[in-house]
């Protein structure tokens, strides 16, 4: 009795399983590629950015030791590759189409900024009692 | 009727021991049974393959206290995932280059991420953390500087249990990293009047008991993150 309801229930279970392999097969699209800068020399921890064009969905990886990075499962379509990182000018490749099942491969050379990129947006922090009268503490040790 | 009787049977033999579930399984041949089976592999693989919200990678200068950088992911999380952001953590050092995130942000902590370097403390106005700007764009490149936060802090840099003076700075740096991610994952330059998006933070706000983020903080963030 048991055996036979659960034999009836596999097959409707059957067909959405099926319905979530089709997508997963579909999308085994990927980007791989590789950052150097101007002299060929690999670029290691550049955020690299996929961006499908139709839909704006993005993908972020790191490119690794040797500038080598990989978006695997992408879906199929016309993507635009950003990388950043300090120091470099931020560089895109527009056009770069993922047909299913297919790798795209790029190589990205990024050129030095000519102005070295500011860093702001600071968190300061300040000992109380240089402006604030509230909530002020004394430290143990002395301050020089 | 029929449906919501059919569900309870069903419900009974779902507490079925495990090998009676098997053993019928089994049963139903293998035409089933492979693609059941490579669904649910595919459906494993969707999960564990989704790109996750917003990966950080940290890099550290030094070696690091492992009760402080705990600490630091525990605080950060906390206060991230109170306004809905979901951090996964992982290091520089280890990047396959092959993991992808929905966001990700490279965090660089400087100096020395432990207490007991006896730093001289100082009155200063210091900078603990910042993010990389260039031409107007927020970069996804944070550093968060541990001696300055030792200096300011005396009380855990002369700690006597070390291992408590390390888990205080940890939670002092998940602050300040929580407060540069807020930079980094919204793109923005703005610093919010109050709460932890304000870009002043006294030391004891940086001790207290809780500090979060206002309500309005993170209203910008993108939904894919959410």
């Amino acid at each position: 009795m048991k055996s036979t309801l659960l034999c009836r229930l596999y097959p409707a279970a059957v067909l959405p399983c099926l319905w979530l392999c089709l997508p997963a097969m579909a999308q085994d699209s990927r980007i791989a590629g590789r950052i150097t800068d101007a002299t060929g020399a690999a670029q290691a921890t550049a955020v690299v950015t996929a961006t499908r064009l139709d839909s704006g969905s993005t993908r972020q990886v790191l490119s690794n030791a040797q500038g080598r990075f990989q978006l695997d499962r992408l879906p199929p379509g016309d993507y635009r590759i950003d990388v950043v990182k300090p120091g470099f000018k931020p560089l895109s490749r527009y056009g770069v189409g993922l047909s299913p099942g297919s790798t795209a491969s790029v190589e990205l050379r990024m050129e030095d900024a000519a102005v070295p990129g500011t860093v702001t947006e600071s968190l300061l922090a300040y000992v109380c009692g240089l402006s604030v009268g509230s909530g002020c503490e004394t430290f143990d040790t002395p301050l020089p | 009727m029929y449906a919501a009787s059919q569900w309870d049977r069903v419900a009974r033999r779902s507490t079925l021991p495990c090998r009676d579930t098997i053993t019928v399984a089994a049963g139903c041949g293998p035409m089933l049974r492979l693609p059941l089976l490579g669904g649910l592999f595919a459906l494993l693989a969707r999960v564990v393959m989704a790109a996750s919200p917003v990966g950080v990678y940290l890099e550290f200068e030094g070696p690091p206290s492992q009760a402080a950088v705990e600490a630091m992911q525990h605080e950060a999380s906390g206060i991230l995932g109170r306004v809905g952001i979901r951090i996964t953590w992982r290091l520089v050092s280890e990047n396959q280059g092959n993991e992808p995130f929905e966001r990700l942000v490279v965090v660089t902590l400087t100096g020395k991420c432990a207490c007991g370097g006896l730093l001289k403390p100082t009155r200063e106005i210091l900078v603990l953390g910042t993010t990389a700007v260039a031409d107007g764009r927020v970069l996804p490149y944070s550093q968060v500087r541990c001696d300055a936060i030792r200096r300011l802090l005396p009380e855990i840099e002369f700690a006597s249990d070390r291992r408590l003076g390390n888990a205080a700075l940890g939670r002092v740096l998940g602050r300040v990293v929580a407060h540069e991610l807020y930079h980094a994952v919204l793109g923005t330059v703005h610093h919010a009047a109050s709460g932890l998006a304000k870009g002043f933070q006294t030391t004891v706000e940086l001790k207290s008991d809780e500090i979060s983020f206002e309500g309005g903080d993170w209203e910008l963030q993108p939904a894919s993150i959410k």
